[in-house]
């Protein structure tokens, strides 16, 4: 029952959420005429065929296999001691509390102001890929468990509780805001814009974690650290005290479950495809804007934050019925009280984490690559004062790599090849989770056949934002 | 990326109290002398801020990048010489997001909060739309960098000028007399169906026929389009000349398709280089535009009659004489547009000495110098070539250039005449009040 009671009370927060959410905007630039240039119905067609073959490669294998792929090895590391992460946490206080002082005072161009270079190209676009592939390097950098244990101490439950039934939503609601600040706000990169948004939600946080506790607020309030850790879990090795264990990626999500965290997952993907939907000629068609006369970000404001809901919604609806299917097709008519319904939706929902890993490096790698040098020129000169700290000179940046055909299809390839590995390991976990559930070969496939088919056709939408035409 | 010196980073203030009290030894190098005696003179005088409102962001974002780098080559260049009126300049720069509403916020913050003494460098036309009402509210000069004609329609105010590029009326106006007397009388126009086409649509089809041409095809291409093959047999078989202005992301595979549909027997093929702008023209899959025509607004490559004065304005912005930046020969520039900043920016320190301005209480009075221009002729400030600047419809006009890709390469095949740009004018700005 506290699932269900999860599920409803974080649909009628995305209801309140559709009802107030003030009306915004969108916008990015493409480099997409070589793209169009490029054989990419064979691309997607070679990707869609990889998903699928690895989807029968699983079918005629033996279910031990599947089992051991994702069996681990054991080895003895040092740990640091548990104070050096309150020290991290600390320092990265301290540099927040200075990017916040530099997003106030600092240049109004969020190409060379720190603050915005930061947090959306190293902390946005680099932490969180670099969670799902060394591990949980948030741990260690989060601003607030630092000083919360500082101001704190000990004492660290709280002096309420959070109700139960609201399970993950709050978190789900804070990931919503997020994305709607990031995808429709009139402008995320202005530095003193973004700089009162980070204030305010670190403050927030704050408050949260005093009164309901740290430990709890992280794990099911705030969006992000709920977000982060759940990318930690498709990384291949984890550490605990002195004993630490490595696998291929996700062997963590095959173990895991996490009712409340399983929508939130969901939300996650639904949110990073619609930031690629929401720039292509499709979907500006849709809205009924000319993709070649973009007019701005506060011209679609509505119409972005209805379309993103809306895709979180719908991916929740297929995801659901396809787990449904296959719950049915596994069990047949014998409906068996061992295996609920709820739980190999909750279960079902962690298996897409790669493929939002997958997508989230594909879709920010080409911004990646322009804005990453503007964070090194601004690392170099912080203070826009003309300082040169790492005798880099003037840095020009180039966007020449967009420019060459064999370079464009370099891009486009290592972008097709994280979205297709993404799905693969996606269809790799869920078969093993359907294994475990099902407790036998012939079940799992049966469970699996919707899942492949949805597996599939994601792997088309993925890579079909990679290739159609943008507008913004 | 490429390390480069860092004496071409232009002046902040921090910068500029280290020039003031920087060495002796460098008061011997003449090349120093000019900007501390500059700001010698004025003293203890507070940068002139100029607001520099550029789309850093949103889908202007390409043109932005080098929006930004010929400013910021403009602004170290006149510093260089000594600051406006004795006064370091400086580059107050906010992200208007390429959109309209953000714009005009983006002005406000200039006038109320950056203290800046006005506001310059917008492109996109909707965006210096969305913006202009604003800068004549809170009466700060607004000098636009953005070719389109509703500066010069009368469809803006006296606080907004547009001195250091040709607007798209004129530049296309002035096309049909080379395309009339030189490619052919009939031509097919194939455009994309939406205001920036049917501009060219409208501009050209009347140009042309003045000049005895005709228009024997209109083939309005739907913006979503992305395959164009079947839009070709649209093009009359006595076609002359083949007109094309097409934009967006599909433009590439345009040049393709229409190589494949032609083959070596085309007619002769006349387009303007929005379509190609920081597009390498060498690129694989555009051979066939090897022998057609384009519109510049300022030639990308360096010509074998290069002037002195694009030579120093390539050398400053850090471009090479295929139009490339210096640290990445596949960093294309928009060369034919980005000039226009770092003209802007001549004709404001103009018209800043010219208007003794000291402040916002100066602001109008810089306008009325502005106004009172007429020639600008060609020279270091004003590399792309003369200009003749209209000050009732606050707008230039200037040379055009028609260049021919010759093995891979835009080679100059026809300068316009500024007397081939002129249209009648359609407002006076002067009878507004301040």
């Amino acid at each position: 029952m506290l699932q269900v009671k999860t599920v409803f009370a974080t649909i009628f927060i995305l209801l309140i959420a559709v009802s107030i959410w003030p009306l915004t905007v969108i916008g990015h630039p493409a480099q997409q005429g070589f793209v169009l240039l490029l054989p990419t119905d064979f691309y997607i067609s070679a990707g869609i065929t990889t998903v699928v073959l690895t989807v029968i490669i699983l079918g005629i294998l033996p279910a031990k296999w599947s089992i051991n792929l994702f069996s681990t090895k054991k080895f003895t590391c040092h740990p640091l001691p548990k104070w050096t992460a309150d020290v991290t946490s600390l320092c990265s206080f301290a540099i927040l509390t200075t990017l916040l002082w530099i997003g106030f005072t600092g240049s109004g161009d969020p190409l060379s102001n720190l603050l915005p270079l930061i947090i959306w190209t190293f902390w946005w676009t680099l932490l969180l890929f670099l969670q799902g592939i060394i591990g949980d390097c948030w741990k260690w950098l989060n601003p607030w468990t630092g000083i919360y244990k500082l101001i704190i101490g000990q004492n660290r439950s709280g002096i309420l509780q959070l109700p139960k039934w609201l399970g993950s939503s709050i978190g789900v609601f804070g990931l919503i805001l997020f994305s709607s600040f990031a995808l429709a706000d009139l402008a995320p990169d202005n530095p003193p814009r973004l700089a009162v948004f980070v204030l305010v939600y670190w403050i927030v946080t704050f408050i949260g974690m005093c009164i309901f506790g740290g430990d709890k607020w992280l794990a099911k309030v705030e969006c992000f650290t709920m977000l982060f850790e759940l990318f930690a879990k498709i990384a291949p090795v984890s550490t605990k005290s002195c004993h630490g264990q490595i696998g291929i990626p996700g062997w963590k999500i095959v173990a895991f479950t996490s009712p409340t965290l399983a929508i939130f997952a969901l939300t996650a993907l639904a949110v990073g495809s619609f930031d690629g939907l929401n720039e292509t000629f499709w979907w500006l068609n849709l809205i009924g804007i000319n993709p070649l006369e973009f007019p701005g970000r506060s011209t679609v404001g509505l119409e972005t934050v209805s379309g993103m809901l809306a895709s979180i919604l719908l991916l929740h609806t297929v995801f659901a019925f396809c787990v449904w299917l296959g719950h049915r097709l596994a069990l047949s008519n014998q409906l068996s009280e061992l295996v609920s319904y709820q739980s190999a939706f909750c279960r079902f929902a962690l298996s897409i984490l790669p493929i939002a890993l997958g997508y989230h490096f594909a879709h920010y790698l080409p911004s990646f690559l322009v804005n990453s040098q503007y964070l090194i020129a601004a690392l170099n000169d912080p203070l826009t004062s003309n300082a040169d700290l790492f005798g880099l000179g003037v840095i020009y940046v180039t966007t020449g790599f967009f420019n060459t055909q064999e370079t464009v299809r370099i891009i486009l390839l290592t972008q097709c090849v994280a979205i297709v590995l993404g799905h693969v390991i996606a269809v790799l976990i869920a078969h093993a989770i359907a294994i475990n559930l099902y407790k036998s070969s012939r079940k799992a496939i049966m469970s699996q056949i919707p899942m492949a088919v949805f597996m599939a056709l994601y792997t088309f939408l993925s890579l079909w934002l990679l290739a159609s035409p943008r507008g913004t | 990326m490429q390390k480069e010196n860092k004496n071409l980073q232009p002046l902040t203030r921090r910068s500029i109290l280290k020039t003031m009290g920087g060495s002796a030894a460098a008061l011997t190098a003449s090349s120093t002398l000019p900007s501390l005696f500059g700001y010698a003179q004025a003293n203890s005088s507070e940068p002139i801020r100029l607001g520099f409102q550029v789309h850093r962001t949103g889908v202007g974002a390409a043109y932005g990048r080098w929006y930004d780098r010929t400013t910021q080559a403009a602004a170290k260049r006149i510093n260089d010489a000594g600051g406006i009126n004795g006064r370091p300049v400086e580059i107050v720069a906010e992200d208007d997001g390429t959109d309209p509403k953000r714009g005009a916020e983006v002005i406000e913050k200039f006038a109320t909060q950056e203290n800046c003494d006005l506001a310059f460098g917008t492109l996109f036309s909707h965006v210096v739309i969305g913006s202009s009402p604003r800068a004549g509210e809170l009466k700060i000069p607004y000098f636009v960098v953005s070719e389109g004609h509703h500066v010069a329609s009368g469809a803006l105010n006296r606080y907004t000028l547009q001195p250091g590029i040709t607007d798209v009326k004129s530049q296309v106006e002035a096309m049909a007399p080379f395309v009339a007397s030189n490619l052919g009388k009939k031509v097919a126009m194939i455009y994309p169906d939406f205001a920036f086409g049917h501009d060219h649509r409208d501009y050209f089809s009347a140009a042309l026929q003045k000049n005895g041409g005709k228009v024997n095809a209109l083939i309005p291409i739907p913006p979503t389009e992305t395959s164009f093959t079947k839009y070709f047999p649209k093009i009359p078989r006595d076609t002359e000349v083949l007109y094309h202005v097409m934009v967006g992301p599909a433009v590439l595979t345009f040049v393709k398709e229409l190589g494949e549909f032609f083959g070596p027997s085309s007619p002769e093929i006349f387009g303007f280089i929005d379509s190609l702008e920081a597009v390498d023209i060498s690129s694989s899959g555009l051979e066939f535009l090897e022998g057609s025509y384009f519109w510049e607004g300022n030639p990308r490559y360096a010509q074998n009659n290069q002037t002195s004065h694009d030579k120093i304005y390539r050398e400053a912005v850090g471009v090479d004489d295929n139009g490339a930046s210096i640290s990445d020969s596949k960093d294309v520039s928009t060369y034919a547009h980005m000039f226009g900043c770092w003209e802007t920016l001549n004709v404001i320190k103009a018209g800043m000495e010219a208007a003794d301005y000291h402040g916002p209480q100066h602001r109008s009075r810089l306008i009325e110098a502005v106004e009172a221009m007429t020639d600008l002729p060609l020279s270091d400030d004003h590399p792309q070539g003369r200009k003749i600047f209209n000050g009732k419809t606050h707008q230039a006009f200037g040379h055009q250039y028609i260049s021919r890709v010759t093995n891979g390469k835009l080679i100059l095949a026809h300068t316009t005449s500024i007397e081939d740009t002129f249209y009648p004018d359609e407002v006076d700005y002067t009878t507004q009040s301040f």
